[in-house]
């Protein structure tokens, strides 16, 4: 169990992880934290892929990592010039007070 | 030419709408233009019934409106023998009372409103008068009544015009669906709406001899007829008229005396091919006819309001007009209609110039003496109700002699009630005249004026009218008249002198002339009181209006009223009820959701995450089972 | 070389305590050094689960590119207040995220375990050929819509922010 590293292993780690990201998410209250948890999350996902697609001997595993990635990219991208312009408008990143869709 | 006929109701529709788009602007000089467009009107009306009398030849113009795949409905004119009389009645009479209305209405609040609405009305008048169909003459029917409903409550402060304009536009409506199916169920029998392929087609129909045909017929005149009915204000649907007396006078001289209560004669007239070979049609309009003329001046003979007993007198007159086509007299009734017109015109005018010198005071109670402060509407007074009494030479003379010879040949005792119901007209028209004019004034208080030019000169005019435009149709002038509005589809009618009937006749109305100077004149010899006392129940009865209203009121609006009220609360409690509480409850549950999503990012991850566990839960179940 | 068991806990370490860093470090630029660790741990668990290509672009993109904007972004920002992590009036809000992300990962870590996993392919294939030829032919679709959609967001944020400029 400690010294035969099987596939689950890698599967529970993932889990562990993307349980850690999920509660970043659920319980900061700082947007940025929060994108950076979301981070995370995609992480523990990709970690996934590529265990089930070593062990199933598919390269969709990493295709589909590669994909996520790209798509993790798009998303830092994105958030992070929303923060940049929630920041200057409204001088905070907590989501708590962001109730507003004016700008 | 034919195309400049069909231009004669449209010059007072663009009054109309000139006047109401410029209300503000025009103010005092609104009349201007109504009295022009009916003076143009009027000159344009005046070549087209010179050339259809002269010639004898009917002036038409139409147009193709609604073409589809088996024909056309054609809209157009046609001016023929009655529609040219009309036509003539129509525009001189309502161009004077447009005159008048000028004096009349000075410094209403509503002024230039007034005039639109009059000129709307002659637009509707004219535009029925010289329509070529059915239809067209529905929509200005419609027209008529509308501007009816408007006028009768321009008084808008007052609240029993209000309630009697609605009184007078659902009560005219329940005649005009009838009208309107009658015009369906034509148009379904006969294939046609227009009243000259009517003349042609209703006959060959009647020669099929078909039952089922004789009876679509027979029943779409009676359905015509029932618009009739409530447009003339005939028994039962006359209620209407004598209330309709809370609008201006003018507006009760033009529409409710001249122009507008008569369209129903002249719809019967119009559509006479539809009643001529059909007796059970025309008997029930001969009787119909023969019943409100009694009738209305049975109540007329008590009435103390100068303008109901005019109107109740319009009524009976009416009646008369109607009995004279239910007995096959058509000419008769079309001349009967325009002496009436110009003499009933003449005499609300009247009565709108002693009310108007009078301060506003109706009651005839309280009138007298007024011949010496009003010498010129005195005069015209007189005329008129020489005309409208019989008295020989004037023009209500003729007519309705005319009328009572119909009826001496067609039905005795139709000719009995016309001759008492002569009687009758005699004695409540001198009753109101000899009240209202002669002896001494009874209310002192009361500083009687003549009315100015503007009022008198068309009074004097309509005088004039009203003495002279009987000798065209009399046997001094060989019927002219009479000849002139034959239709081509009815026989030709031989018109005759009966110096017998003409002798009873006046003797009847010489009879009410005298009996009302005796009751009501210099020196009483009976006391109208005991003549009330002596006739008791009667009385009462003519004094209450039979109680129709009242009969109505119990019969009719109360249990409507009662079940509007049933249906009111069912809606209420059962429908609203139903409604609201869905409302309700919507909003107690969206009430307690609403904590669910106040908004709170973070919140709305973590019931997703509940969701996703509880996902994976069942999908765990699946895995182990 | 290192043995298997070896090298997957000592990445298992290092990824959870980056994890933990990420998630509760009081300082932003912390928990942005502490997702490079992360990132950098499971680059290591890629090349353990032979995808050295995938563990390459983990390094290249994530800890090059992607943590490197973070970094700018914080600088940029200078966000160097201390945000209060959990507690306070959200303390039923941190419960219930700890007990909810408690159970979804002891769901995960159940059905992995309990439903347990088709038996080991005999060849596991990974290596840059033959992912450039998977991702070329087979999944070419997919490789498009990734390239539009990072056009997209690069427009996007284009818009965004230059919009703002010019109002």
């Amino acid at each position: 169990m400690i010294t035969e590293i099987t596939t689950t292993h890698w599967i529970v780690l993932a889990a562990v992880l993307f349980g850690i990201g999920l509660l970043g998410v659920l319980a900061r209250r700082n947007a940025l934290v929060i994108l950076l948890s979301v981070e995370l999350m995609l992480n523990a996902a990709n970690l996934v892929f590529v265990a089930l697609g070593h062990h199933l001997g598919d390269v969709q595993g990493q295709v589909i990592a590669m994909v996520v990635m790209a798509i993790a990219a798009a998303e830092a991208t994105v958030g992070l010039a929303v923060i940049v312009l929630v920041s200057r408008t409204c001088r905070t990143l907590n989501p708590d007070e962001l109730t507003e869709l004016k700008g | 030419m034919n195309i400049l006929a069909a231009l004669i109701p449209v010059f007072p529709l663009l009054g109309f709408a000139f006047i109401i788009l410029n209300g503000k602007r025009l103010g005092e000089r609104a009349p201007i233009v109504a009295v022009g467009a009916s003076l143009i009107s009027a000159v344009i009306a005046l070549f087209a019934y010179t050339r259809v009398l002269a010639t004898h030849t009917p002036l038409s113009w139409s147009f193709e409106w609604i073409a589809w795949g088996e024909g056309a409905i054609r809209m157009g004119v046609h001016i023929d023998g009655v529609g040219a009389v009309m036509l003539f009645m129509v525009t001189v009479v309502g161009t004077l009372i447009e005159i008048y209305a000028i004096g009349y209405m000075k410094g209403d609040y509503y002024y230039s409103r007034f005039f639109a609405y009059m000129s709307l009305f002659m637009a509707g008048m004219l535009g029925m008068v010289v329509a070529d169909n059915m239809l067209l003459l529905f929509v200005s029917w419609e027209i008529m009544g509308l501007c009816s409903y408007f006028l009768i409550g321009f008084y808008t402060a007052k609240p029993s015009a209000n309630a009697a304009g609605i009184k007078a536009f659902l009560t005219t409506r329940l005649g005009d669906v009838g009208l309107m199916m009658g015009i369906f169920l034509l148009w379904w029998t006969a294939g046609t709406i227009n009243f000259e392929e009517l003349g042609l087609v209703v006959p060959q129909l009647q020669m099929l001899g078909m039952d089922h045909l004789t009876l679509a017929l027979t029943i779409a005149a009676v359905l015509i007829f029932v618009g009739t009915i409530g447009k003339s204000a005939q028994f039962p649907l006359h209620v209407w008229l004598p209330d309709a007396m809370e609008g201006p006078t003018p507006v009760s001289a033009l529409i409710h005396a001249a122009t507008m209560v008569a369209a129903g004669v002249f719809l019967v007239a119009r559509t006479f091919m539809v009643f001529v070979n059909f007796p059970d049609a025309l008997e029930l309009v001969a009787v119909v006819g023969g019943f409100t003329a009694l009738f209305a001046a049975l109540i007329a003979l008590t009435q103390t309001d100068i303008k109901r007993v005019l109107a109740y007198s319009t009524l009976s007159q009416l009646g008369y007009m109607v009995m004279a086509l239910g007995l096959g007299a058509y000419a008769a009734g079309i001349f009967h209609l325009i002496t009436h017109a110009f003499f009933k015109a003449l005499l609300f005018m009247g009565a709108g110039a002693v009310i108007h010198g009078y301060h506003h005071v109706q009651d005839i109670r309280r009138m007298g003496g007024l011949r010496h402060s009003m010498p010129r509407t005195h005069i015209s007074f007189l005329v008129a109700t020489l005309a409208i009494a019989g008295c020989p030479l004037f023009s209500g003379f003729w007519s309705k002699d005319e009328i009572l010879l119909a009826a001496f040949h067609g039905n005795r005792i139709l000719w009995g009630v016309g001759t008492f119901t002569a009687f009758l007209t005699a004695f409540y028209m001198f009753r109101l005249y000899l009240l209202t004019f002669t002896g001494r004034q009874r209310d002192t208080a009361i500083r009687p004026h003549e009315s100015p030019r503007v009022m008198t000169t068309p009074l004097l005019i309509l005088a004039v009218f009203a003495f002279g435009i009987g000798f065209p149709g009399s046997p001094l002038m060989h019927f002219w008249v009479q000849g002139a509005i034959h239709p081509s589809y009815l026989p030709h009618t031989e018109h005759a002198v009966n110096l017998g009937i003409m002798g009873i006749s006046t003797a009847a109305a010489l009879l009410g002339f005298v009996l009302a100077v005796l009751m009501y004149g210099p020196s009483p010899k009976i006391l109208p009181e005991r003549v009330a006392a002596g006739f008791g129940k009667l009385y009462q009865l003519s004094l209450h209006k039979f109680y129709i209203d009242e009969i109505y009121q119990s019969v009719i609006i109360a249990p409507t009223v009662g079940l509007a009220r049933l249906l009111f609360g069912f809606d209420q409690g059962a429908i609203d009820g139903s409604v609201n509480g869905t409302g309700r409850g919507v909003r107690l549950i969206s009430g307690a959701a609403r904590w669910l999503t106040a908004g709170n990012l973070q919140w709305y991850a973590i019931t997703f995450l509940a969701g996703a566990v509880g996902l994976a839960l069942i999908a765990l179940r699946a895995l182990a089972g | 070389m290192i043995p298997e068991f070896i090298l997957f806990w000592a990445t298992a370490a290092v990824c959870v305590v980056g994890a933990l860093g990420v998630v509760f470090a009081p300082n932003v630029v912390h928990a942005v050094l502490s997702l490079l660790v992360v990132l950098f741990g499971i680059a290591v668990g890629f090349f353990a689960l032979g995808s050295p290509m995938l563990a390459a672009m983990q390094i290249i993109i994530y800890a090059g590119a992607v943590v490197v904007m973070f970094l700018f972004v914080v600088m940029l920002l200078d966000i160097t207040e201390v945000l209060p992590s959990l507690g306070g009036a959200r303390g039923v809000l941190a419960v219930l995220s700890v007990l909810g992300a408690v159970a979804l990962t002891f769901a995960i870590v159940a059905a992995v375990t309990s439903g347990g996993l088709p038996a080991q392919a005999d060849a596991p294939g990974g290596d840059a050929a033959t992912v450039g030829w998977g991702l070329y032919t087979d999944h070419v679709i997919l490789l498009l819509l990734a390239a539009i959609l990072l056009t997209a967001a690069a427009d996007g944020v284009v818009g965004l922010t230059q919009r703002r400029e010019s109002r």
